[in-house]
């Protein structure tokens, strides 16, 4: 057999094709060791087991939460033998391993987003109580997608309900995630709310909610977020960041919308408080009628009264001043050709006068003056 | 099925909400009151019918 002789550039682009075709994309899970950031943009460390240790390099952009020394990591990448450093694997994307890891990865995570104020009570808005649309993001093949259109359909009617199906889980979670998430932002017609959900798992199924890409955008929506990921005990950091958390997607549903049977039940409430009301009004109108009505009897009895005191007391005064009755006191009119005499001066011896008594006349011939 | 813009909940709503209001006012007189009893009865109909038989929409985007 002949042997093939390289220069060591070709070497080095024969092995990198070899690396491509055999691997074109790889994971590999170990445990970190060595992790060094250079230059604020260069990641280096070493990924290893009990035998084995390979170095391994990438950007901070790639870095999907805090990494340290210790923790076990899954990387997705290519291995690569560089030209002049030697082997390296070139890390893609990231994910930790185990309960212990993630833990850790997400205490990490959560404080350093915290101190950015990402999780704070005064950037969370109220949502919208129904919404009209709701943008809804999780796996369509999923249960609780199922879970949270049964509970929705049950409570609620007249919602538009826009599916955006994505991977939940995995590498390809955390991208189809954000992507749904500006989907829905950059609609002119955007939803009232957007409700990102899925059942539960182990910490690894959930991880891509914890997320910094995920927990992020979550933070960013310019839509309001209702986030339900797992079961009550599940905790993840995009809930966090989310306006409104919910502990489950049936319970997503729940707080999204009112159950139409309570507002049914309301309406018939409504009906008997309405006519309760009318009642109440023409009751209170009865009485006003009845309360005016008896002011202007009182206020024409009054008057009448007063009329009548009026009138009797006249009658008496012109009784009084009737000459009549003075004549029944003795006196008498004396007139002459009908003129009344008043004095004896306008009378001669002779004259004929009129007396007028009250009840009867005498003609009187004067004999004597004085 | 009825489309969503046939009833618009949340303005019906409001609108019943404040004739409840308006007829605990002192100042409604009684011919006032009538139209907005009605009124009210009518809205408690619609939106009734509305809860009892509209259904919601779906439409599913899948990732790109």
């Amino acid at each position: 057999m002949e042997l093939v002789e390289l220069s060591v550039s070709q070497f080095v682009d024969s092995i990198n094709q070899t690396f491509e075709f055999a691997y074109p994309i790889i994971s590999v899970v170990g445990e970190v060791a060595n992790f060094k950031i250079s230059k604020g943009t260069w990641v280096y460390f070493d990924l290893k087991d009990e035998n084995s240790s390979i170095r391994c390099f990438t950007s901070v952009y790639k870095l999907s939460f805090p990494v340290e020394d210790g923790m076990m990591i899954k990387v997705i990448g290519q291995p690569k033998l560089h030209t002049n450093y030697g082997f390296s694997f070139n890390v893609s994307s990231f994910q930790p391993v185990g309960e212990g890891t993630i833990k850790k990865a997400i205490d990490l995570l959560e404080k350093k987003l915290l101190a950015e104020g990402l999780f704070d009570d005064k950037r969370k808005r109220p949502l919208s109580y129904p919404p009209k649309k709701i943008g809804l993001i999780t796996s369509s093949e999923s249960a609780a997608y199922a879970d949270f259109i049964k509970i929705i359909n049950s409570r609620w009617v007249g919602l538009e309900i826009v599916l955006y199906s994505v991977l939940v889980q995995g590498e390809k979670a955390p991208g189809e995630i954000c992507s749904a998430i500006k989907y829905f932002n950059e609609l002119s017609d955007a939803p009232d709310v957007l409700v990102i959900t899925r059942g539960g798992g182990s910490s690894e199924d959930l991880w891509a909610f914890s997320t910094e890409e995920v927990t992020r955008a979550v933070a960013g929506s310019r839509v309001t977020t209702l986030v339900a990921i797992g079961h009550e005990i599940d905790f993840s950091l995009a809930e966090k960041a989310a306006d409104k958390r919910a502990s489950t997607p049936s319970n997503a549903a729940e707080i999204l919308v009112p159950d139409k049977r309570d507002s049914i039940n309301n309406f018939t409430k409504n009906y008997d408080q309405l006519l309760y009301l009318l009642k109440n009004i023409f009751i209170q109108n009865n009485k006003e009628i009845l309360l005016i009505s008896t002011n202007l009897e009182k206020d024409v009895r009054d008057k009448i009264q007063k009329a009548l005191s009026l009138i009797v007391y006249q009658t008496s005064l012109i009784e009084a001043l009737n000459p009549k009755q003075i004549l029944k006191r003795g006196y008498s009119i004396i007139k002459s050709e009908d003129t009344l005499i008043k004095s004896a001066t306008q009378l001669k011896i002779g004259s004929v006068i009129n007396m007028q008594f009250y009840d009867s006349e005498a003609k009187v011939i004067i004999n004597e003056l004085k | 099925m009825k489309k969503n813009s046939e009833v618009n909940y949340k303005d019906l709503k409001d609108e019943l909400d404040n004739i409840l209001v308006s007829l605990q006012s002192d100042s409604i007189d009684v011919d006032e009151s009538l139209i907005k009893y009605e009124r009210g009865r009518e809205i408690i109909n619609k939106l009734t019918d509305y809860l009892k038989n509209a259904e919601n929409t779906i439409t599913k985007i899948n990732a790109k």
